[in-house]
């Protein structure tokens, strides 16, 4: 059976737009949460928070296209240099994009109901409007980013809310096992939009405060943006043009809560299936686990679900295994979040330290088990396999596990 | 490619009916001029409490997901397995009118004024998602975006978790059509073709491996035996890219001479006349019939390739009147989407 490996990534996030800084920032404990400012706080009752991202666009040619194009384009780039691979790839080839995003291109239909001052649905548009307009199909993310690289094979646009960046690792690894392509940029973005934050505003999921997942006082998440792209290249392939190999991806699991449309089931039968799954697909046990970076959000029903079904999975035994919460730092990036996740694995495979979770002073005692979220500060950990959660509105549900590339 | 993948259910639902015999009519008769499809669920497979929120495409995904898995006699296995079905939907913007409209409320009245419960409207994987919890599947739950792929590709993953075992059931759906916003966005695009748009319908299949299919005595509409999909790259044209998957599904083993049909969808964005010369000449393939559906039913985006596959399992049933094929062994089903991105399949029938 092939194997799988990531031999590149690329980052555009709140915490920095290329890998080392965004890790550096990670490690210091940093975070990337600021006041809102790509929208009118005024209008947000006392949420004025966000995880933007700081970034110009360097291609004048891709400005008409919506953010999640272009974060993912320039993440794409930084992936592919990284792995030693053309920008540009010549002749025929079965390379492929899988991208994993929450809102798609949400930010076009904003753009253009600013732009043109469209007050009503039904109206008649001016024609560069309805030009504009065109750029709202999901479609353009993943087409747009195969033809930017000249990559000809499997093209796929995931939209499976906040767990779409682990579907994307998944799928890509699935395709590539299945030998239908050996090179796959697999991530997963996100561009600010307002639909987006006016959907967790109303739903009354954000913090006012600091996001603290798994705190025994934490109050919710902060909405936040980018594009995490990784490589994922079949092992023979990649040995055979002598790249360098971050480490590997074992296995991964999807399933659905099937409960709520918004809401976790909170006994977390999904998110233990998808768990269990990840790991039998990997060939591993549970005690091989040495880390586990979780959905984390920090609102109270997420966290709650995420702690019952790792107990399912880990029971006692999780208290040796930190639980690392990276959106305490980053926000929650949407669909980006968990490819985001998967490089700060990477990264802590390839220099073995882990991240902190920031803000989390006292973890929830109404948890059915302990929980070390390795708060504060980052520290050295022997790390070999990691079990990363992602969880999305629709009870959309994929763990994917990660871990060091050992050639036998 | 693996396990050959059998199509054991179907779902369809238009102004023309519900059902694989309407869908037959449908392509037999054309529809009268200004047909609209307004009950979304006809067979109150979600009842009728409870769904004001729920935005009519996604009642047209669910009926016909549920449609399709009555058609395939699924009730008693997804009971006992609800964790070994998979859900996929391959529609792109069926909801773009709710979604524009959220923020459209958001940006002119401000955010209080927005309901929280239309929230999951705004989400691509709305449909499937609410298809889960009504009918109770655990299993892998994931939608799309392909453009007029999106169904084909929605097939497609269904296919890949089968082959992987990861699943035993995949019910795949689509839906289009009748938006506000689509005849605005086909403005947009300056779209070139005399095709109107096909009235909003829903399609659906029920899929499970030939093998399992076999062993639980389940009827099977035809096969699949091979998927491929792929970008146009810099030196293609649209038709192009439909050859090279040609190309890559033919390598797999299948002889020229025992596809009958090429069915293809999305045809208004490439020239007919380069693909049949190069099909011709080429590829030797005189011997296969091209057709394009999208001519009778009008251009139905992302159930291009439902509409394909329908039109396929018409054919082997010699149920489409306006064609002169009568029968086939082996098809390919394509669709390429205007931005380049293509998809193809190789159906089978015994006749």
């Amino acid at each position: 059976m092939k194997r799988v490996v990531i031999t590149g990534i690329g980052v555009v996030s709140p915490l920095g737009n290329d890998k080392e800084t965004f890790w550096s920032n990670l490690l210091q404990g940093t975070s990337g949460i600021r006041q809102l400012t790509k929208l009118p706080a005024s209008e947000f009752q006392g949420n004025t928070l966000a995880a933007e991202v700081n970034w110009e666009e360097e291609d004048e040619s891709l400005t008409d296209f919506g953010l999640a194009t272009r974060y993912a384009i320039a993440a794409a780039r930084e992936s592919l240099q990284d792995a030693g691979l053309p920008q540009y790839c010549q002749g025929s080839n079965s390379h492929g994009v899988i991208i994993g995003t929450t809102n798609a291109n949400l930010d076009v239909v904003n753009r253009t109901l600013d732009t043109y001052n469209i007050t009503h649905i039904d109206q008649d548009w001016p024609a560069e409007a309805q030009n504009m307009f065109t750029h709202v199909r999901p479609i353009e993310i993943s087409s747009t980013i195969s033809r930017y690289f000249n990559f000809g094979g499997p093209s796929v646009l995931i939209p499976t809310a906040c767990a779409a960046g682990n579907y994307a690792i998944g799928t890509a690894y699935s395709l590539i096992r299945s030998g239908r392509s050996s090179v796959i940029l697999a991530g997963g973005a996100d561009g600010f939009n307002r639909s987006c934050y006016v959907t967790f505003y109303r739903l009354g999921g954000m913090t006012r405060e600091d996001c603290r997942p798994f705190d025994k006082n934490r109050t919710g998440m902060v909405v936040g943006e980018g594009a995490g792209m990784l490589v994922l290249e079949e092992l023979e392939h990649a040995l055979a043009r002598g790249a360098r190999i971050y480490g590997e991806v074992k296995g991964y699991g999807i399933s659905c809560d099937a409960y709520h449309r918004v809401a976790p089931d909170p006994e977390g039968k999904g998110a233990s299936k998808a768990m269990q799954t990840a790991i039998q697909r990997s060939n591993i046990l549970t005690s091989e686990i040495d880390l586990i970076s979780a959905h984390g959000t920090g609102t109270p029903a997420n966290d709650s679900q995420e702690v019952q079904a790792l107990s399912q999975i880990f029971g006692d035994d999780l208290g040796r295994i930190p639980v690392s919460a990276i959106k305490s730092m980053l926000g929650h990036c949407m669909g980006a979040a968990s490819a985001l996740e998967a490089i700060a694995i990477i990264m802590t495979i390839d220099r073995q330290m882990i991240p902190p979770t920031i803000n989390t002073t006292e973890v929830d005692p109404e948890f059915p088990v302990a929980v070390d979220v390795n708060p504060g500060t980052a520290r050295k950990l022997v790390v070999r396999n990691v079990l990363s959660n992602a969880f999305g509105f629709g009870g959309n549900i994929c763990s994917i596990v990660l871990g060091t590339y050992h050639p036998n | 490619m693996g396990k050959e993948i059998a199509i054991i259910g179907t779902g369809f639902l238009s102004p023309a009916g519900r059902g694989i015999e309407a869908f037959y009519n449908q392509a037999n008769n054309g529809l009268p001029e200004g047909s609209k499809l307004t009950d979304f669920d006809p067979d109150q497979y979600l009842g009728v409490k409870g769904l004001r929120f729920v935005a009519d495409p996604t009642k047209l995904y669910c009926n016909v997901a549920f449609q399709c898995m009555e058609d395939a006699q699924l009730k008693g296995m997804l009971n006992e397995y609800p964790d070994r079905f998979g859900l996929y939907d391959g529609s792109e913007l069926s909801i773009i009118d709710e979604v524009f409209e959220f923020d459209l409320t958001a940006r002119v009245e401000g955010a209080d004024y927005v309901s929280p419960m239309k929230s999951p409207n705004v989400l691509g994987n709305a449909s499937a998602s609410y298809m889960a919890i009504r009918a109770g599947i655990t299993g892998p739950n994931f939608s799309v975006s392909g453009g007029a792929t999106g169904s084909l590709q929605a097939i497609d993953m269904a296919v890949l978790h089968l082959q992987e075992g990861q699943t035993d059931y995949g019910i795949t759906a689509a839906t289009d059509g009748d938006c506000l916003l689509h005849d605005t966005l086909h403005k947009g695009e300056n779209r070139r073709t005399f095709l109107r748009s096909a009235p909003a319908f829903g399609a659906a299949f029920a899929l499970t491996t030939l093998e399992n299919a076999q062993n639980q005595g389940h009827k099977v509409y035809g096969t699949i035996s091979q998927i491929a999909s792929g970008q146009r790259l810099g030196y293609e044209e649209n038709h192009e890219v439909l050859l090279r998957l040609m190309e890559d599904i033919l390598k797999q083993g299948t002889r020229r001479k025992e596809i009958d049909a090429i069915i293809l969808g999305g045809a208004h964005t490439f020239e007919t006349g380069k693909l049949l010369e190069e099909l011709w000449w080429d590829f030797d393939m005189d011997h296969a019939k091209v057709h394009l559906p999208e001519r009778l039913l009008g251009v139905c985006d992302n159930n291009a390739g439902s509409l394909g596959l329908l039109y396929a399992i018409g054919i082997s049933q010699q149920r489409i009147e306006k064609t002169s094929a009568k029968g086939i062994r082996n098809c390919l089903v394509g669709v390429v989407d205007r931005l380049g991105y293509a998809s193809m399949l190789l159906a089978s029938f015994k006749n």
